[in-house]
């Protein structure tokens, strides 16, 4: 047996780990924050057994950190949900806070002014990047210097794109910013910012004769498309930019600490999966494109070893809100496979399945490996968590509905870290929901977002067991389903929670 | 074995020949079959289209509707225009899934931009509200648009629509263009539609010449059945055509034949109930189209009409109708069609059920409301009117056909699955 190429491997082996070994460590953790866009908690192989794409990289981290298996979006839908990731703020208590962008939609959500998620980790030295999907708003300006806040098609006929992008990014904590207004390839504006301009500007209608053709390909509208946008490979651009990003951090401020985010246009409709992701899962287009973001996760992972900073990155993976009508619609009859499994409801809706989302975070030496918990949190509190993490002190006027799950992370909290969880549906302040305990309280009838009374939804459709209720009250401790209406049977909890809801509601926030 | 064609007698010849041919056609089936499965199995999402239709008619393999689901999915996930439309076809028949309309609405609407009959079945969901609220105006424009790529049979279909008025506002001259453009891509319905409108305006030479093109597209018979496929229907519909010209034009003759002429509208997606029904008030002066018709009943659009809910929908519009019921034996019969003829004599069309049976339709069996507007005693022939076939409807009908489809157990809840011959009569003071 020759002895030598194995020697030789060891060699190499040890030298690269002495390389990365030897350079200096922050003391600070890296963060990377990964969010899927409509990813359902069913989509994912490691929450939902039965699911038919397989999903190994996210399994793989959530057996190498903690599963939540209670992890809530803020919202349904992107906006607000990506207002409140970024502020640790319920977006119903910003002006205009149930509102959704389109095309160059804003202006920014977040109020000129208030501390943000990468402002805050900015002031702790860390280099902030985002990379991928903002739709928090923002504003473009005409050729007159007046600000553009129609997000319509019009809208992007009128940009002057020599003119700066301003409540962008880059004027809510980021470094440096690429990524599109809103959801990449839905609708109006198909091009890049880069920082805080838009360097290749649109220049002709989209030509979508030469775009796939399925179902989960007809939410694709017209729009302007930029010559070097790529409908169906945005994903792998944002990809390569986390890459080199990261590269970049290694290479010119490997002292500091970063935090980078990154939003990726999967698994929006439509679903333009990469061309070497076609075809790829057993379950069809949609399949494909799920297939496709956990490929990117496995791949922004061995970005993290390649340059020896998994060790000391706090990963988290999460969505911004539950999967979207045709996508369930369509893979529960095309492939039997259910995004929302095992909720009712499902994107836009204050059912469970609207707002149940993934949530993994892998520490390593921090969080053990292939824990679950079932704790009840929600992505608002990423930003007290790593405040607490870095040694930030958050002021009073900031984070207002964030907590602190450190000791959820580090295996020690013994309690509830929350006293109760809000959630915004559709409708924005007017579809509330709270959960305490094993109780939800929708403060409205029906959905909160979706029709169910016509059309695809129909089907799904439960009948109403409390008919003449002003809200719901579910138990979800016997009813996870949200099948039993217990409002008139318990209209004391039902009172009190409502009561906690307007109570939160009126102080403006729920951290204490 | 090997035959001695000169000692095999002439009935026996001709059974072994059909043999023969069917044989040798199953064997090219079976080898087309297997020079499919490669190149689908490679991912060629033609070849995965055709797999799929031979799983699904059991062309050189056993019938196999989840097979033909699963390779219909593969070359649809391609964005294969035809295979979207299979799929979603699949989806609006629920034949081999589950019926399910909006997925079928989002197939056809993914493919509408490349496959002709992709965008007429999409004109077929807007205008019948398949899977979404009813827009005929966008199915109109979506038949048009098929016609467009070559699509004759929604050409036709948006000429009737247009000539009747039924959901958008009555177009003659648009009806007539596309009537042409249907007849040029040889579409035996828009050749009857064409006839028609040619027989209208008194150009008799041209509804001929119009009427025989559609009769000679598929084969005819004397008289068509009342289930054969559509296509043959319009052929045939030629054929009764050129049969009908001169009693069309000539006062019935009691006894002998009658024929009542009603104002025919092509109808819309399940809406047959209603459409006879609308024809049947049309002809009484009213100007109701069969899907305002339809909305005077409480069941949704797209959606089979119990005929009390006609009823009551007729009283709604003023109209004094009348629902007696035959039995559906022999006795029944007569009685029947002596009430027919007698008010076919004296110019009163009636409006009748028919029950088709058999595997092709969901459920084992299937329902059709029309009219029968009049008859020809000498040859014992039954003219209808019928709602689902070209304008102006007119089809003969055997009285022997007539007495074996002229029943129906499920017209209606109070019918209480008893099985009758229904019809409404106009109600005479």
């Amino acid at each position: 047996m020759n002895l030598l190429p194995r020697i030789l491997l060891l060699v190499g082996l040890a030298c690269a780990g002495g390389f990365a070994l030897a350079r200096a460590e922050p003391s600070k953790p890296n963060v990377l924050l990964i969010l899927a866009d409509d990813l359902g908690y069913g989509d994912v192989r490691c929450y939902n057994n039965a699911s038919k794409v397989p999903t190994p990289n996210l399994d793989r981290l959530a057996g190498e950190g903690m599963r939540f298996t209670d992890a809530h979006s803020p919202a349904t839908v992107c906006t607000p949900s990506r207002y409140s990731l970024m502020t640790g703020r319920m977006a119903f208590r910003a002006p205009n806070g149930g509102m959704v962008f389109t095309g160059v939609g804003g202006p920014s959500l977040i109020e000129p002014g208030r501390l943000t998620l990468p402002a805050m980790l900015k002031q702790q030295g860390y280099a902030t990047a985002a990379i991928g999907k903002w739709h928090v708003g923002l504003t473009v300006c005409d050729t007159e210097g007046r600000p553009i806040h129609n997000g319509s098609l019009e809208a992007v006929k009128r940009i002057d794109y020599s003119r700066r992008i301003e409540g962008g990014p880059l004027d809510h904590g980021f470094d440096r910013f690429f990524g599109t207004a809103c959801c990449p390839t839905t609708d109006w504006l198909y091009a890049f910012i880069d920082g805080d301009r838009i360097p290749v500007p649109p220049v002709k209608p989209l030509d979508r004769s030469t775009l796939p053709k399925h179902p989960y390909a007809n939410d694709c509208r017209e729009g302007l498309i930029a010559p070097d946008f790529p409908m169906e490979e945005v994903d792998m651009v944002f990809l390569e930019k986390s890459r080199k990003f990261l590269a970049q951090h290694v290479r010119e401020t490997p002292d500091r600490p970063f935090f980078l985010y990154h939003a990726t246009q999967a698994v929006h409709l439509p679903s333009f999966a990469g061309k070497d992701f076609r075809g790829k899962s057993p379950a069809g287009p949609h399949g494909d494109f799920i297939h496709q973001f956990d490929w990117i996760v496995g791949e922004l992972m061995r970005e993290l070893e390649k340059h020896g900073l998994a060790e000391n990155t706090i990963v988290l993976v999460s969505s911004d809100n539950g999967p979207e009508i045709a996508a369930v619609v369509h893979m529960r009859a095309d492939h039997d496979h259910d995004g929302a499994r095992p909720w009712r409801g499902i994107k836009r809706d204050s059912w469970e399945g609207g707002h149940r989302v993934p949530l993994i975070v892998r520490w390593p030496g921090r969080i053990k490996s292939g824990t679950t918990s079932d704790q009840l949190v929600c992505l608002t509190d990423v930003m007290a968590t790593l405040a607490s993490i870095t040694g930030f002190a958050l002021p009073r006027d900031a984070a207002e509905d964030s907590f602190d799950l450190l000791p959820v992370l580090e295996g020690k909290a013994t309690t509830p870290v929350r006293p109760y969880l809000l959630t915004q549906a559709f409708a924005g302040a007017k579809t509330l929901s709270i959960r305490r305990g094993d109780w939800k309280y929708l403060d409205h009838r029906g959905s909160g977002g979706n029709r169910y009374d016509a059309g695809e939804l129909k089907p799904f459709a439960l009948t109403e067991s409390d008919p003449e209720a002003p809200g719901q009250l579910y138990d979800l401790a016997n009813d996870p389903g949200e099948t039993t209406n217990r409002f008139s049977e318990n209209p004391e909890i039902a009172k009190e929670l409502r009561d906690l809801l307007e109570q939160s509601r009126n102080s403006g926030r729920s951290r204490p | 074995m090997a035959f001695a064609p000169a000692l095999v007698p002439p009935l026996l010849r001709a059974f072994t020949v059909l043999l023969m041919t069917a044989t040798l056609a199953a064997a090219d089936d079976e080898a087309d079959f297997r020079a499919l499965q490669e190149p689908a199995a490679k991912g060629d999402p033609a070849a995965q289209l055709s797999l799929a239709i031979a799983y699904r008619d059991g062309k050189g393999v056993e019938k196999d509707p989840a097979a033909a689901m699963l390779w219909g999915h593969r070359a649809a996930d391609q964005g294969h225009a035809e295979a979207l439309d299979f799929v979603g076809f699949a989806y609006l028949r629920g034949a081999m899934v589950q019926r399910n309309t909006p997925l079928a609405l989002a197939y056809f609407q993914a493919a509408a931009g490349e496959s002709a009959q992709a965008a007429f079945n999409l004109g077929q969901c807007y205008y019948g509200a398949q899977g979404t609220e009813q827009d005929c105006a966008k199915g109109l424009e979506w038949w048009e648009k098929a016609a467009a790529m070559g699509h004759g049979r929604a050409a036709a279909a948006a000429a009737m629509a247009y000539l009747s008025g039924e959901g958008v506002p009555r177009d003659p001259a648009k009806a007539r263009r596309l009537a042409e453009r249907a007849a040029e891509l040889g579409n035996a319905s828009g050749l009857v539609v064409l006839g028609e409108m040619q027989f209208q305006t008194g150009d008799l030479e041209a509804a001929k010449e119009s009427w025989t093109t559609a009769s000679q597209l598929h084969p005819t018979g004397e008289t068509g059945h009342p289930a054969q496929p559509s296509d043959n229907a319009s052929a045939q519909q030629g054929a009764d055509l050129l049969k009908l010209i001169d009693y069309r034009r000539r006062k019935g003759e009691p006894g002998k034949f009658a024929f009542v002429p009603l104002p025919h509208i092509h109808q819309g997606y399940n809406n047959c109930g209603a459409t006879a029904c609308a024809t049947f008030a049309r002809f009484q002066g009213s100007e109701i189209g069969g899907w305002d018709f339809k909305k005077l009943c409480p069941s949704p659009l797209g959606t089979g009409t119990d005929w009390w809910h006609l009823l009551e929908a007729s009283a709604k519009i003023g109209q004094k109708w009348k629902l007696v019921t035959y039995t559906p034996d022999d006795a029944g019969f007569e009685e029947a069609t002596a009430v027919l003829k007698r008010e076919l004599d004296v110019g009163r069309p009636v409006v009748v059920d028919f029950k088709y049976i058999g595997p092709q339709y969901a459920g084992g069996f299937a329902g059709h409301t029309l009219s029968v507007c009049g008859y020809l005693a000498e040859e014992d022939l039954y003219i209808l009117c019928n709602p689902a076939v070209a304008t102006p409807g007119l089809q003969l009908i055997t009285a022997a056909d007539l007495k074996d489809f002229w029943r129906s157990d499920y017209y209606g809840a109070k019918a209480n699955a008893v099985l009758s011959r229904p019809a409404f009569v106009i109600e005479v003071p």
